[in-house]
């Protein structure tokens, strides 16, 4: 009896130092290998036009990472969308359900390019207040980030 | 042995006239204009819009200084909004010469923009930026006198938005076009434009 539970008392420890490393080879938080920076809104004018957020985000894993969608307190509806200029000079946005991030690889959301569309606001975005934020990861991993309001017409976080 | 040089022959001489046929086309005098449009002279304009300001607007106004157009809507998130900054911090830049450059923006999307939502928006940029607002009909024709296209997309929730040409367009103070400046173009190549525009005759 002595010596069963003594054995079982091995494989007990065996397996509590054994699983959290299982556990973490298969399966990273995706989350929590992404970096957010420089994050910022354009202002509205009022909450019947869609605006804008931006930001830089930086995969630190070794393994390729894809963002799924983003979820903001301030707006209905929030999605990724692209603006892209063709050859004639028109420009079109359309949405983006995946956005891959290579292992080291940094993406910048910035004016004509990826940004994420803020609709259905529930309040407008005030210059100089801020908001938070949501990216959603394919693993279901979420990460929170704080957004400063800027003016309508800035076009970067330094700006004014 | 003759024969299979032969026929070598006239295989490279067929494909040198393939290739010849297709320089033509593609890049020699057979080329084919790009579609892009240049706008007409403003003198050469006739349509009338309402400004901001609720006062009724033509074009044949504008002759007399050099003026910037471009077009967009209030709806839109991310492109119309850096230009209007863009072109805000070219008029700040420019400082005295811009005090005599017309810059007007004319809205896409008469459904949604009327004098008051167009008015509103701009109030949050440089001053000297006007809004014109034509409907429907006025805007068909002025799109095809500046040769810009505008499109609305429907985006499946009951919204729109609509593609439109996002260049600024230069005119010089007798109302000819002189040149557009693009969506991606730097503030470095935009100015020396402005500038130009505004001196040459």
């Amino acid at each position: 009896m002595r010596y069963l539970s003594l054995n079982a008392r091995v494989i007990a420890t065996f397996i509590a130092i054994m699983l959290p490393s299982v556990l973490s080879a298969q399966e990273v938080i995706q989350s929590e290998l992404v970096q957010v920076s420089s994050s910022w809104a354009r202002a509205s004018v009022g909450t019947m036009r869609p605006t804008a957020a931006y930001l830089t985000v930086v995969n630190t894993g070794e393994q390729m990472i894809t963002i799924t969608g983003v979820v903001s307190e301030i707006a209905g509806r929030s999605s990724i969308h692209e603006t892209s200029v063709s050859a004639e000079g028109v420009g079109t946005m359309k949405p983006v359900k995946e956005v891959h991030l290579s292992p080291g690889g940094t993406l910048e959301f910035k004016p004509g390019s990826y940004h994420i569309m803020l609709m259905e606001l529930n309040e407008p975005l005030l210059e100089g207040a801020s908001t938070s934020m949501s990216l959603m990861f394919e693993d279901g991993s979420q990460k929170l980030f704080s957004v400063p309001i800027l003016s309508i017409g800035a076009r970067s976080a330094d700006a004014k | 042995m003759t024969s299979a040089f032969k026929s070598a022959g006239i295989a490279i001489c067929f494909v040198t006239v393939l290739i010849a046929f297709g320089w033509w086309q593609v890049d020699g005098p057979g080329k084919k204009d790009e579609p892009r449009n240049i706008p007409v002279s403003l003198t050469n304009m006739d349509f009338q819009m309402t400004n901001h300001l609720g006062l009724a607007v033509h074009p044949r106004e504008l002759v007399g200084m050099p003026t910037m157009v471009f077009f967009g809507f209030t709806f839109c998130p991310d492109i119309c909004p850096t230009t209007l900054n863009d072109i805000s911090s070219w008029i700040s830049a420019l400082g005295d010469d811009a005090k005599s450059l017309n810059v007007v923006f004319i809205t896409v999307d008469p459904e949604r923009d009327n004098v008051d939502a167009v008015a509103e928006y701009l109030s949050y940029f440089n001053p000297t930026v006007k809004g014109w607002v034509g409907n429907q009909a006025q805007l068909r024709e002025a799109a095809k006198l500046f040769g810009i296209t505008y499109k609305r997309v429907e985006t499946g929730d009951g919204e729109y938005t609509i593609d439109h040409t996002s260049g600024v367009y230069l005119f010089r103070a007798d109302g000819r076009f002189a040149r557009t400046i693009d969506y991606h173009e730097s503030r470095e190549q935009a100015l020396p434009k402005i500038k130009r525009t505004i001196f040459e005759r």
